[in-house]
């Protein structure tokens, strides 16, 4: 991973696809991916896998390889862009510690926004893309951000439950378990 | 190479209903056993607790329990009847390679 005129950047991190493994570049900017998920990154020879770097100080990179291909060298582009915004939860309120982040031909790091529902995304490229939020309760919201936007705002979504019961295949008798019911969202 | 390509896939059964503190199974590539491969039980996270820990910086949570493919690639996991829900993935060398079911 090196910057302009092949300074290596120590610190930055390189991530597989959109949730796959993060890692952090070395003091000399090398890093290395030896324990790739199969098929969470469906590695085949001969595909092109995408990677997204990003670095303090530095836009946010789309970078490619290929499993058990040659050694790839990222250069990164200083940039002091982000993208501010304010994320409410379904009342309207501000919805504090909710997890946001610029998704598009690279994604950037998960944010955390303030008590007031207040985040920053610094790196973002002036490229049309999407933002993607969390809520620690379930909710989510994700919404187009056109290129070079520097403010938004979003309103998460109430999370949806789903609530049945386990039963055997056979006989349709319920499956004992040490939890009452099942429940998730 | 081509087998380490290949997707390894656990065949999974709850050891006992009343704790679902044991888990047994075989790895099979091809229809057949693999022998020697490592499974580990670790805790689920959902989305929201992954991007918090990842937003920290933290590690991955440590697994709860592991265990080696034997002959015919079975294998039996142990967890504590306690240990909040969890996912079973075969590990290689230096970390997580597969991931095939939820528990």
């Amino acid at each position: 991973m090196v910057a302009a005129g092949g300074k290596p950047v120590a610190g930055a991190t390189v991530r597989v696809g959109g949730d796959g493994i993060i890692k952090t570049t070395s003091l000399e900017g090398l890093f290395r991916l030896d324990d790739l998920e199969a098929r969470r990154c469906n590695l085949i020879p001969q595909v092109t896998q995408a990677l997204s770097v990003s670095g303090a100080g530095f836009e946010l990179q789309p970078s490619s390889f290929k499993y058990s291909g040659p050694p790839i060298t990222v250069r990164l582009k200083p940039s002091a862009g982000k993208l501010v915004g304010t994320l409410k939860d379904a009342d309207g309120k501000p919805a504090g510690g909710a997890v946001v982040r610029w998704m598009g031909d690279a994604v950037t790091a998960w944010v955390r926004a303030d008590a007031l529902g207040r985040f920053e995304i610094a790196g973002v490229p002036k490229r049309q893309g999407r933002i993607q939020a969390l809520g620690r309760d379930g909710a989510s919201a994700e919404a187009a951000v056109p290129a070079g936007e520097p403010k938004v705002a979003l309103t998460l979504g109430r999370a949806a439950i789903l609530e049945g019961r386990v039963t055997q295949i056979d006989s349709g008798k319920l499956v004992p378990s040490e939890c009452p019911e099942w429940r998730t969202t | 190479m081509r087998s380490r390509l290949l997707l390894p896939t656990l065949v999974l059964t709850l050891g006992s209903m009343a704790h679902a503190a044991e888990l047994t199974g075989k790895v099979v590539s091809e229809r057949k056993g693999v022998v020697g491969a490592t499974l580990a039980a670790v805790p689920y996270e959902s989305p929201y607790a992954r991007a918090i820990r990842e937003s920290s910086g933290d590690p991955e949570p440590a697994p709860l329990a592991t265990a080696a493919t034997s002959g015919e690639g079975r294998f039996k996991l142990v967890t504590p009847p306690s240990a909040a829900p969890f996912v079973v993935r075969e590990l290689r060398r230096s970390g997580r390679e597969e991931a095939r079911c939820g528990v």
